[in-house]
């Protein structure tokens, strides 16, 4: 096992990405704190870990709101003692041109994408520091990396996480905790479905999404999940401030 | 074992010493067949057999990667000895200085023809085993110097570059036929090519001590760190990632200006 004694926190564990990521962790040896907005989401990933013979834990909580995360973060502590990695991975995908968005769209998509990072980082790192270092993934996208249409204030947030990620791996990497990035392109979760089902011909759309894919096809959230397990163990022990690009070739 | 690669052969070029033969090693300890590629016949058989001891399956194949009838003659004897390629690491290579007026013509032929045409010519040979498979990966060591520059170093930086281009682009010629394709792109690795860098100035363990220094993480890596992102990335783990480069550079790439880039790491600014 690769993540045995290891503390996650994983936010946004209630579906897709980080949903396979709690359940990869807790495969690994990880405890796990699964933080996500929705409790039945929540409820449901439980019953998954039951299976696995590592502790978790779950916080109902909006990334967005600092109190909340505090909330988590001390409640963390008090479980575990510890914590020795932070996934910020819980986000939403909001569509539109620029002039299509209006800015409550605009601020509630930097506040959950981009400010829930800030919070959690904010609060995670000094007890990083504390234990001797830790390890910091956060969920940006392979649209950060090449643009796609109908996606710009989606496409910024991304972009100000990478951004953010960088700034923190240089800031911290004499104190042992490095700092990354997913870049996962199209991948076939819960949300995605939503928003397929947001088009008048929801089946077209799908088509119309794989056929820009190289690979022909989504990425699991199994996969994204893999890449996030490399990043956060020994494995990647000098790799920090990378934006890893895990989309079929989509950014080529 | 964080990967099984049972039954799959992996072909690594330049395994005899340094990032590759930690490669090898990584491969033979997860399961895989190692075909080792070299030009140094002496250190490649030993890496070769040392690896064969530890149970592995391994053997060493003579292959001068910039030699198309040399890369064409080790794929087959590979092939007719372990019966199929299923992986291929292209990790050959060599560092020289100069800048464009220094660089001589011929220097820059051997550089080009070793550390970009040597991964095309791999590539051509192995790939069709590959396709035969019906699927499997490529693994091409770039630099950090793929995707920025460091002084007096033309030929070096271009053929780097290149090879992002080489991925890239073979990683999109193959997508749909089940070969992923990537680049790992390390920082300065604890490896003979750097210490015979190093040793190109009076003081080797000052040029040491400012490779440090070039990293956000004040260290340079392990052949092993890089390894163990080169194996991740052929592993079935990373079977949505392609296209992909993977810096494995201790954060070198993260500041503005570099850490100390300029002041010349290896024996560059003495060439």
């Amino acid at each position: 096992m690769r993540l045995e004694q290891k503390v996650a926190i994983i936010t946004g564990a209630g579906a897709g990405i980080g949903r396979a990521t709690a359940l990869l962790f807790a495969r690994e040896g990880a405890s796990i704190v699964a933080v996500d907005v929705n409790g039945q989401s929540l409820d449901e990933l439980s019953k998954s870990l039951a299976a696995y013979p590592g502790a978790f834990m779950t916080a109902v909580a909006d990334v967005s709101k600092r109190d909340e995360v505090e909330g988590v973060i001390v409640a963390a502590i008090e479980r575990f003692g510890k914590i020795d990695i932070l996934f910020n991975n819980a986000g939403i995908v909001p569509r539109g041109t620029v002039d299509q968005t209006s800015e409550d769209e605009w601020d509630r998509a930097m506040d959950i994408n981009v400010k829930s990072t800030y919070l959690f980082s904010h609060g995670v790192i000094p007890i990083f520091r504390k234990l001797g270092g830790g390890v910091i993934l956060n969920t940006a996208s392979a649209t950060a990396l090449r643009a796609v249409p109908d996606r710009a204030c989606y496409t910024a947030s991304k972009g100000a996480v990478i951004a953010l990620s960088r700034s923190m791996a240089l800031d911290h990497a004499r104190e042992n905790i490095r700092v990354n990035c997913l870049c996962p392109g199209t991948v076939d979760t819960p949300s995605l479905a939503q928003r397929l089902s947001s088009f008048p011909n929801p089946d077209e759309a799908r088509a119309n999404f794989i056929a820009r894919q190289p690979m022909g096809r989504f990425g699991t959230a199994e996969e994204v999940a893999e890449a996030a397990l490399y990043l956060v163990s020994a494995e990647a022990a000098f790799v920090t401030g990378i934006a890893f690009a895990i989309d079929g070739g989509l950014s080529l | 074992m964080n990967h099984d690669f049972h039954d799959r052969v992996a072909v690594v070029t330049g395994g005899a010493m340094g990032i590759g033969e930690a490669t090898a090693r990584k491969f033979a300890a997860n399961g895989a067949t190692v075909a080792i590629f070299d030009i140094n016949d002496k250190i490649g058989n030993t890496t070769a057999s040392d690896i064969a001891a530890s149970g592995a399956k391994c053997a060493y194949f003579h292959c001068d990667v910039s030699s198309s009838s040399s890369v064409e003659k080790a794929v087959a004897d590979a092939v007719g000895k372990f019966g199929a390629i299923d992986m291929l690491v292209s990790c050959a290579g060599i560092q020289d200085y100069g800048d464009a007026i220094s660089t001589t013509e011929e220097a820059w032929d051997h550089l080009m023809d070793v550390n970009l045409k040597g991964c095309y010519l791999a590539a051509k040979y192995a790939v069709p085993h590959i396709l035969k498979r019906g699927q499997g990966a490529i693994v091409i060591v770039g630099s950090v110097q793929s995707m920025t520059a460091i002084a007096n170093s033309v030929a070096y930086v271009t053929a780097k570059h290149g090879l992002l281009g080489l991925t890239r682009a073979m990683a999109l010629d193959y997508a749909s036929k089940g070969i992923r394709v990537n680049c790992v792109c390390p920082g300065a690795i604890d490896t003979p090519m750097l210490r015979w860098a190093a040793n190109l100035d009076k003081n080797p363990e000052k040029v040491i001590e400012t490779c440090n220094r070039m990293h956000a993480m004040g260290r340079i890596g392990k052949p092993e760190e890089v390894a163990d992102a080169i194996v991740y990335l052929a592993s079935s783990a990373a079977s949505f990632i392609t296209g992909a480069a993977l810096l494995v550079d201790g954060g070198m790439l993260v500041p503005a200006g570099g850490m100390g880039f300029q002041e010349g790491g290896t024996g560059a600014a003495t060439r």
